[in-house]
Formats: structure tokens, sequence, C-alpha cells
């Protein structure tokens, strides 16, 4: 019976598996849309595609390192979570962080404009908006107590998970990994507000 | 009965600080400056009701209406009605103000033209042709003392105002709130809305925005900053270099109040033209941020290792919660240079060492003292293991525990962590050789028979 069973592993390229792996490997998330710096535009990630194409064989194959793939419906992507419950410190942490820094960049945002322009490359946090952010002591001293030691370590932080995308020198472009939790931000609120 | 000095007493007022922080709300809500020994009671009562009974006592001692007014907390009191009124020391309510932004007073449009006329005052005594400009004229020192200390609590007022306006996120937030609210109609809503931020806006940031601006012109004398400057052109005409600049440096301060404002005032201009779906957004960000707030201002309590921001925060709304990177396999560390090659024959060499001191037989006693349990058998392992520890060679280590650890599992019979134990405490006591032990704050774990064992790292360095 043994040799009948198709091997998933052969229908999909080692190339692009490694490179998954790599990525959920370094604490990334895969969303649905990267942002494409030559074209400057958003464009559809292959490796999203492969994942959501192949799911069965990528959930079994994390499965077997010990971690679980799961989706974000609402914000089109896909994480890992280690299945053991061991330490969590570490993964309290990190996301502490991530939801600090991106409220900060949200409530900054929400004072003048419109959320959604922040995940649309024709905006996005510019040079200026991160000067003000920086000029906020409140929030200089929030990221020492979060362990992050500057806007810029910060915002570096952001981009090595894919949360935010790098357009140019001090523009950044929100992920909607990113921009599904500013969402689930303002839903809670309206939740507590109707309770 | 038992009293408290004013030291006492204040530390006790600080260490459960809402209780006066609401008695000035109670104040502050009447626009009065007494209140009522009972509403004091009352509020004591509420604070410290899940005390335990002996913390309960103390602070019932230190608001006893007695205890206030003999420590000099309480200035006055008062029979109104048949009720006994305290009132406060305002340096004493000015300290729990100052623990408190949402406590400070406004700055009232009456109240600066009071600031304002004192220093006219000042101006027209200083103008006069009797003004003999002499330090040794008591008339005129007490002058310019006067007119100091008028700066200086001037600038304190602002400061300290300017703090609570920059804070009006919060207040545009708790206005808003009912956007959020299901089957709103904006429109109407927006109208009230407007109304009310309007009515912030000119009760009390436009007043003192007007004050400290050095363009308005004002019916009855010169503006703040112009009414200064005079004083200080007086000064220098009279050769009073010292008291010219520092004058000069109060303006400035007094100057650079504008822009911070002018911020404060760009912000509520923003919110006025806000459209329903961002008035939601920022209300929903306020409110997320002021619970974030709580959980950072937490780090500023009185704990010195306290410095990090409590994760929990993170916890109540699901999003990449237990992420994190998945450790890669570490590789093996093999070098070729003359340090790797000279610890690994050191370690060769002491294996041969350990094997030829076990074919010696110097540990007679085997596993059983351990099993047996007397004590007189353990004493009996102990020194044996002394004994053995005594002939090893180690080598410089950046764990010792763990190098031991290994070590002994070979050599002994029936290894128990005790003997480890053992070992590492008769090292340390007796034998470095030239050798010294650093403890650091690293700790590892070793695993031992289904057990795992936490240590501190302990390393061990040639002296030098």
């Amino acid at each position: 019976m043994e040799h009948t069973v198709i091997n998933s592993f052969e229908q999909i390229s080692y190339v692009k598996s490694a490179k998954i792996y790599r990525l959920f490997s370094q604490g990334k998330v895969l969303n649905k849309q990267r942002y494409d710096e030559i074209h400057g535009c958003f464009v559809d990630d292959d490796l999203f595609t492969l994942v959501f194409n192949k799911i069965t064989h990528f959930t079994l194959f994390f499965k077997h390192m010990g971690y679980e793939l799961k989706f974000d419906e609402e914000g089109d992507f896909y994480f890992t979570q280690e299945m053991r419950d061991s330490n969590t410190d570490e993964a309290d942490d990190n996301a502490m962080k991530i939801q600090a820094v991106l409220l900060f960049i949200g409530r900054y945002y929400a004072k003048a404009g419109d959320l959604a322009q922040l995940a649309d490359p024709m905006f996005g946090l510019k040079e200026h908006d991160i000067e003000a952010l920086k000029q906020d002591d409140l929030l200089c001293s929030s990221l020492k107590a979060l362990r992050l030691d500057n806007w810029d370590k910060a915002l570096d932080y952001l981009s090595s998970r894919d949360l935010l995308f790098k357009m140019g020198k001090d523009r950044y472009v929100l992920s909607s990994a990113a921009m599904a939790f500013l969402n689930r931000l303002i839903t809670a609120h309206t939740e507590f507000i109707n309770k | 009965m038992k009293q408290f000095s004013a030291i006492e007493t204040l530390k006790l007022m600080l260490e459960r600080p809402n209780i006066m922080f609401n008695v000035i709300k109670q104040m502050d809500r009447q626009n009065e400056r007494f209140i009522s020994e009972a509403a004091v009671a009352l509020t004591v009562l509420d604070d410290i009701k899940n005390l335990d009974k002996k913390e309960q006592q103390r602070f019932k001692i230190a608001y006893a209406t007695e205890n206030l007014a003999n420590s000099h907390i309480v200035a006055d009191q008062d029979q109104f009605d048949n009720v006994n009124r305290l009132m406060f020391q305002e340096s004493v309510l000015a300290l729990f103000r100052l623990c408190e932004t949402s406590l400070y007073q406004e700055l009232t449009d009456a109240k600066l033209k009071s600031e304002l006329a004192s220093f006219w005052h000042i101006q027209a005594k200083l103008h006069a042709n009797d003004c003999s400009f002499n330090s040794l004229d008591p008339d005129y020192t007490e002058l310019v003392e006067e007119l100091l200390q008028k700066l200086g609590s001037l600038l304190d007022l602002l400061k300290r105002n300017l703090v609570r306006m920059q804070n009006i996120n919060t207040d545009l937030e708790q206005l808003s709130t009912d956007v959020s609210k299901n089957g709103i109609d904006f429109v109407e809503y927006r109208q009230k809305l407007l109304d009310d931020v309007t009515r912030l806006y000119e009760r009390h940031i436009l007043p003192t925005q007007r004050f400290v601006n050095p363009d308005v012109r004002l019916v009855d004398g010169d503006n703040l900053l112009a009414t200064i400057n005079s004083i200080k052109v007086l000064f220098d005409a009279h050769d009073k270099i010292e008291l010219s600049d520092q004058v000069f440096r109060y303006s400035l301060s007094f100057s650079n109040i504008i822009n911070p404002l002018k911020d404060v005032a760009n912000q509520i201009n923003g919110f006025i033209r806000k459209t329903q779906k961002s008035l939601t957004q920022f209300n929903a960000m306020e409110w997320h941020f002021e619970r974030f707030k709580q959980k950072y201002e937490a780090t500023l309590d009185g704990r010195v290792n306290r410095t990090k921001v409590d994760s929990s925060f993170a916890k109540e709304t699901p999003f990449m919660n237990y992420v994190k990177r998945i450790p890669r396999p570490k590789a093996l560390k093999i070098e070729n240079n003359e340090s790797y090659f000279y610890n690994i024959f050191t370690d060769l060499t002491y294996l041969i060492e350990d094997q030829l001191l076990v074919s010696d037989d110097v540990l007679a006693a085997e596993g059983e003292a351990l099993i047996s349990f007397t004590s007189k058998a353990r004493l009996e392992r102990a020194r044996q293991i002394y004994h053995l520890i005594e002939k090893l060679s180690l080598r410089e280590s950046k764990d010792i525990i763990a190098t031991l650890h290994y070590r002994l599992k070979n050599l002994l019979p029936q290894y128990q962590f005790v003997d480890l134990i053992n070992a590492v405490v008769h090292y340390r006591k007796k034998i470095l050789q030239g050798k010294h032990l650093i403890k650091t704050n690293k700790k590892s774990y070793i695993q031992h028979d289904n057990e795992y064992y936490v240590y501190r790292v302990v390393m061990l360095q040639e002296a030098t």
C-alpha cells in the first residue's frame, strides 16, 4: 500500500518550501499580499498562494515540526504557533511589543487621518509622521518599558515580522495583518460601548 | 489617642492617594474649599475597607480630625449647619494635584486677569518717581522679591495647566464615546459634540493662549509679555543686569508655552472636522491607549527593578499571541586552533586521571550508603566525595557545575544529585588552587534521572 500514497513533498518546490519555513522560523507572518518595491504597489505573494493551495501539506508539515499553522481570516495571513505550551514568556513579550507599537501608530494616525490610509502605499507612514512619533516623550519611554530602545528599532521590529513594509527611507506601509489588528481594536471598543 | 507627626501623616496619606484624590474631586465639584468631616471619613472608610484591621487602624488615626489639625494638614475648621467642616492646607492639596493630572485646576479667564493685574501693579510701582532702585531700600527689595515670586508661581501654574491641556485627547474621547453606539443620528450628534468641544476650547484653552500671546492688545494695560519686557527694560536702565537677565529668562519661558498650546488648538481643529468613521477610529485608539497607559504607569511604582510593561495587555486582544521564532538546530563547534586543541587534550588527560582514581578504589563505599540513608552513612559518603574532589583536576570553565556533574556522574557508583551539591560546596570552600569562582546571574538546568535541577551558573577562572 505504501507506494500508492502520493508524496505531497514531491509536488512542491523545495526552494519555495524552504523559503516558507525560513519565513515562519523568523517569527514572520505570511500576508496574502506583499509590497512590491519596483512597482510601488501591493502584489499577491506567491508563497501565500502556495500555502493556500497546499494547505493540508503545510499544516501537516508544521505539525511534524511541533508548530501549528494558522490562518487569520480577517487579515488574510498565515502565522505559526508552538504546539507545546512550555515557556511562553518570549512569545508573550513579542505579542506585547507588536500590539503596543501598532497601537501607538494607529493612535497617532487616527488623530488626523483615516486608518485605512496606513495600508495604502499612496499614503502610509511618512517621514514627518515618524518624526512626530519620535517627539512624543510618553511614547518613547513606553517603548523603553517594552524593551524596544527607540522608534527606529520598533519599526524594524515590525518590519522584520512583515507587519510593516518599508517603502523607502522613513516610509512604511502596514500589511493586511497589521490592519487586522487595528480593526480588531475598533471592534473591541465598539463592543465595549454597546455592552 | 495615638497621633502621628506631620511627616508620618503625609506618608500615610500618600500611601493611599486615592483618598485625597476623591476628597479633592468632591471639593472641586462643589467649588468649595471646605469639606465636611463626615465626607472625609466616608471616603477613608470606603478606600480602606479591604485592608486588614491593623492597617485600617493606621489610616483611621491618620485621618482623625484631631490628628489632621495637630499636624497642620488641616488649616482651619468651622461649623456650618451643625456640620464640622475641614479646610486642608493649600500646599497639601497642591501636592496631591501634582500627582494626578486630572486634578489640575483649570486656569479661568478671571484668574489669569488677576495675575496680570498684580504685574501691572508692580510695573506701576517701579515706574513711579519715588522708586529708588537701591538694594539697601527695603521697599525696593520687597518689590523685587514679590516680582520674582509672582513670576515663579505664574510659570508653575501655566506649566501645570499645559500638561492638563496636552491630555486633551482623553477629554475629546470622553466627549464623543457615544459615536460608537449603534443607531446614532450622527448629524444631530455632531451638532451637540461641536457645542461641547467649542465650550471646552473657549473656556479652557483660549484664555491661556491669549494670555501668553505677545500680539494681543488689552483695553486696560499691556499684555503679559509686554509688561514683563517693560520691567526688564527698567532694570536695564538702572544697571540691574542680573535682575534683568532673570526677568528675561522668565519671559522666554512664557513665550515658549505658546507653541505646545498651538498644537493643542490644532488637535481640536482636526477633531472638529472628523467624520463618523474617523471619530470611531479615534475613540477606539484613545480608549485602548488609555488601557496601555495603565499598564505602563504600573512600571512607575516604587519597585526599582520593575521597568518592563506587563504583557497581559496583549492577551485581551487575540493577535500574534504565542508567536515566536522557531529555534534552528545549532551547529557543533569544532575549531582548528591551539586553544581548542589544548582544551580537548586537558579534558582527555583529566578523563584518564578520573578513570585511574576509580580503579584505585578510592571510593570504597558504594551506592548503598545513599539507599540506607542513615546520617552516618551519608557523612561517610560525603567524606569520600571530598576526598575524591580534592584529587580531581579542573580547568577553566564557563560552567563549573555542569562540568563537575558530568565528571562525577562517570566516577561515582549510583551518583545522586546531592553528591554534586556536596562536591561543589567542598570545592568552593577548600580547594581553589589559585583559581577563583565567579557567580553569574544566568540560570541553567541539569537533567538527571528524569528530574530537572535549576542552578545559577558559576564560572571557574584562573586568577590573573
